[in-house]
């Protein structure tokens, strides 16, 4: 009997339900049960939490405090800058790294020799870790010895004496260590996007007469719009909780320029340790992330995003 | 090949009794591995505890091995460097594990508050961990006078140590219970250019109508006449001064000396503000005295490097070890560093270090005195509470060592520490060291430290238990205020209504 009609005989007895489940599915539960465990535990005791107010000293009961943490995170003046904060920081880093992205994405894509060697070298700043980034961007921007700083004074556009020290120009390093770091992560997933673009569409197009920018726009965009929307995806997620630089290069200063909701949300929980507010601050957190990420699928959805 | 070799049910089965095996394996680990006092990891701390007689008080707990999660101070590394001689002493190990502050608070807390002994003894740096965790630490007063403990032959009373700073780090809105010895000391005080300010005090003479000397008469009013004359570039320096009001404890520090030294001004009324109070009520923001103090400070703060609201001690120490600023108040543990010709273009007796600036009385509306507002931190070692009682004597025999006077004087020779016992501060030795050319840079900063650690000068608080929530609330405030995005009569309003409502006033 050949191989082939073996597996022909047993894939159908591997799919065959027990209990209302495959083979394949008893042999995950395992894991699925362990990822519950530890993932659905901290967020149910997250929610609980918020509920509390938890003590303060040992031997003092937890009280129960019903929505009182989530009424006091909207009268809270560094909770609500936080968010526009937050807005600012995630959306212009968004933005900047999508271009550029793309646009690294196309030169690498259309290299025609030392691509591999090219890609890597580009790749490299995600490879480093945030907080190593926060430090190398703390000393190019220090007016000491910083070569940005020094740079961006030569050219005229910084005059200020300040970069970290100036309240909007914190915000701008503070996207700029970012856009650094994340570009190349979309860069990478653009380019595999590119390579799927079929070709025979392309050269159909091109042989049709349309011109660079016309094939860009009406074949490789929409080829590429579920990578896109998985790139944009993952980084607004990931961005929405970061916080790594951040703590470096300003600890949420100069008078709390760059203190994001999500920094907000350490310094509450890990630095006044008010858990039951922390706990509410980072349910309302999570929920907004959960809910803007939803509305951007959506409405990928609407326009037709199917791949 | 995986299917041909084992059937479904087998597969499940082995897994089944794999699974169970591996869960057995990990509980009857978990008892094996968590005696009392468990112990080290080495051979040589295991011989040791065979060897360890009965009557030996050092070696009771010989084959322990101690985990301490320190600040990563000089007193720390120092101390990490002579864990060995704590092993030949007592047959226990000592694992430090230094990082920075911010970092030690969040795993300190996290370990304290949800009942665990991962860290057996904490660094107690007074108002950033002290006031939140201070209920969590064991008190020490316990074995002060246990005789079966090892005890220091000076004792630990105060006068001990530098002027209340037991109180300081040790005891926490009551007086009864002492959970840390004090361990390093960070006092602030002003580094100059002492060159600078010789060679140039003729040109400044004949701007400003007297001489370029700096004494501990030297106001805050004076000082916007230095930065004026060092900012114009043409001595040596880019600016006059530079302040650390980075967001955090620094910024804290840095806004609380110009506070302090105009009418003694504090954010509230304490019976004792070297213990604290959980309760403070009121706070004073909003008077007239604040908010002219702030007024003088956007001055300050306008004429500083510009710079100076990202910069914390390091940063500060920086721009002047590399002649971008004339002067800066930091702490004395920096002498080392700025005393040291491969790290400092400031080496070579061209430092002069003097107590911090003196409030200016016309500055003064509240009818209180002008001082030389001096605050500090003052790092203490304290004993996790959740630990059982064997473990804690354990950890206070490593307290004793740590803060004895043998162990502060060798530290601060060889490695530049950060003594706390006035017995070290007071050696003749020392004492000789205060003055150039010394062995122990430390101490060129002693002289101005002793005599502003003391009333009125000395401002220890606020001691409150939302004490890093009031410096953040605060910091951001005053930050704006100094960026000129908000008056000071504006930041003294919103910083009351925020302090209250912190508090439930």
């Amino acid at each position: 009997m050949s191989k082939k009609d073996t597996n022909a005989r047993e894939l159908p007895a591997l799919h065959r339900k027990m209990f209302g489940m495959s083979f394949y599915g008893w042999i995950l539960m395992p894991a699925v049960i362990l990822l519950a465990f530890i993932t659905l535990y901290p967020c149910f005791w997250m929610i609980v939490m918020s509920l509390l107010k938890v003590s303060t000293r040992p031997g003092m009961k937890n009280e129960f405090v019903g929505l009182a943490n989530y009424a006091g995170l909207f009268k809270d003046s560094l909770f609500l800058q936080g968010w526009v904060i937050q807005g600012k920081y995630v959306g212009i880093s968004l933005v900047v790294e999508f271009i550029l992205g793309f646009a690294i994405a196309l030169f690498l894509n259309n290299l025609k020799r030392s691509a591999n060697v090219i890609t890597t070298i580009v790749l490299v700043p995600m490879m480093i870790a945030p907080v190593a980034v926060g430090f190398l961007y703390l000393y190019l921007f220090n007016s000491s010895f910083g070569w940005y700083y020094w740079f961006l004074r030569s050219i005229g556009i910084l005059r200020q004496g300040s970069i970290l020290g100036d309240m909007n120009w914190a915000v701008a390093a503070i996207i700029i260590a970012d856009v650094w770091e994340w570009t190349p992560f979309m860069a990478l997933i653009f380019l595999a996007g590119l390579k799927k673009v079929p070709l025979d569409q392309l050269e159909a197009s091109k042989c049709d007469g349309a011109p660079p920018i016309r094939r860009f726009f009406d074949v490789v965009l929409p080829n590429m719009v579920s990578v896109i929307v998985i790139g944009v995806l993952i980084r607004f997620m990931d961005i929405m909780r970061y916080i790594d630089t951040i703590f470096v290069m300003t600890t949420g200063g100069p008078a709390g320029a760059t203190k994001t909701v999500s920094y907000y949300l350490f310094d509450v929980a890990f630095r006044f340790f008010d858990l039951g507010r922390g706990a509410a601050h980072g349910f309302v957190l999570l929920l907004v992330t959960i809910i803007i990420a939803q509305a951007f699928v959506n409405i990928m959805k609407k326009k037709g995003v199917q791949r | 090949m995986f299917r041909e070799r084992m059937s479904r049910r087998n597969f499940l089965s082995t897994a089944g009794k794999a699974a169970l095996s591996g869960g057995l394996l990990v509980a009857v680990g978990g008892i094996v591995s968590k005696p009392k006092v468990w112990a080290g990891g080495s051979n040589e701390a295991t011989q040791a505890a065979k060897k360890a007689g009965g009557a030996d008080l050092w070696r009771q707990y010989a084959g322990t091995k101690l985990i301490f999660m320190s600040e990563n101070t000089p007193p720390s590394s120092a101390i990490k460097a002579r864990a060995k001689e704590f092993f030949d002493l007592t047959g226990m190990e000592i694992d430090i594990r230094q990082d920075v502050l911010s970092t030690v608070q969040e795993k300190v807390g996290i370990d304290l508050k949800g009942g665990s002994d991962a860290y057996h003894l904490n660094y107690a740096q007074d108002k950033p961990m002290g006031t939140l965790f201070a209920d969590y630490w064991a008190d020490m007063s316990q074995f002060m006078n246990d005789p079966t403990l090892p005890q220091d032959p000076e004792g630990y009373d105060l006068d001990k140590w530098g002027y209340r700073w037991l109180d300081v780090c040790g005891k926490f809105y009551e007086s009864s219970k002492i959970v840390a010895l004090p361990y390093d000391n960070a006092v602030a005080v002003m580094f100059y250019r002492l060159d600078l300010f010789e060679k140039y005090t003729k040109e400044f003479e004949k701007q400003f109508g007297y001489p370029l000397v700096y004494t501990k008469d030297t106001t805050w009013k004076n000082m916007l006449d230095f930065m004026k004359f060092f900012n114009t570039g043409k001595y040596g320096v880019e600016y006059g001064y530079g302040f650390q009001g980075l967001e955090g404890w620094a910024g804290q520090l840095d806004f609380q000396r110009p506070l302090y030294a105009h009418g003694e001004w504090q954010e509230w009324d304490m019976p004792d503000q070297f213990l604290g109070t959980r309760n403070p009520g009121p706070s004073r923001w909003g008077d007239d005295q604040s908010v002219m103090t702030l007024g003088k400070m956007q001055q300050l703060y306008k004429l500083a490097h510009p710079e100076s609201l990202s910069w914390d001690w390091s940063g500060v120490n920086n721009a002047f070890q590399t002649g971008k600023v004339a002067m800066c108040v930091n702490y004395g543990e920096f002498a080392a560093s700025v005393e040291d010709p491969k790290q400092s273009v400031a080496a070579g007796g061209k430092v002069g270090y003097g107590m911090d600036p003196k409030g200016e009385p016309s500055w003064i509306i509240n009818g209180k005195k002008a001082v030389n507002a001096t605050n500090y931190g003052i790092g203490g070692i304290a004993i996790n509470g959740n630990l059982s009682k064997d473990m804690q004597r354990a950890a206070w025999i490593f307290t004793v060592w740590a803060t004895s006077k043998p162990l502060q004087m060798s530290v601060l020779k060889e490695l530049g520490g950060t003594p706390t016992r006035m017995s070290v501060l007071t050696d003749p030795e020392v004492v000789k060291a205060m003055k150039r050319p010394t062995t122990m840079p430390n101490a060129l900063t002693y002289p101005p430290i002793l005599e502003a650690v003391k009333a009125p000068h000395v401002v220890p608080g606020p001691k409150i238990p939302k004490w890093n929530e009031y410096a953040t609330i605060q910091c951001i405030e005053i930050g704006r205020c100094m960026q000129g995005r908000q008056g000071p009569e504006e930041t003294a309003k919103i910083l009351k209504k925020k302090l209250d409502t912190m508090h439930g006033v």
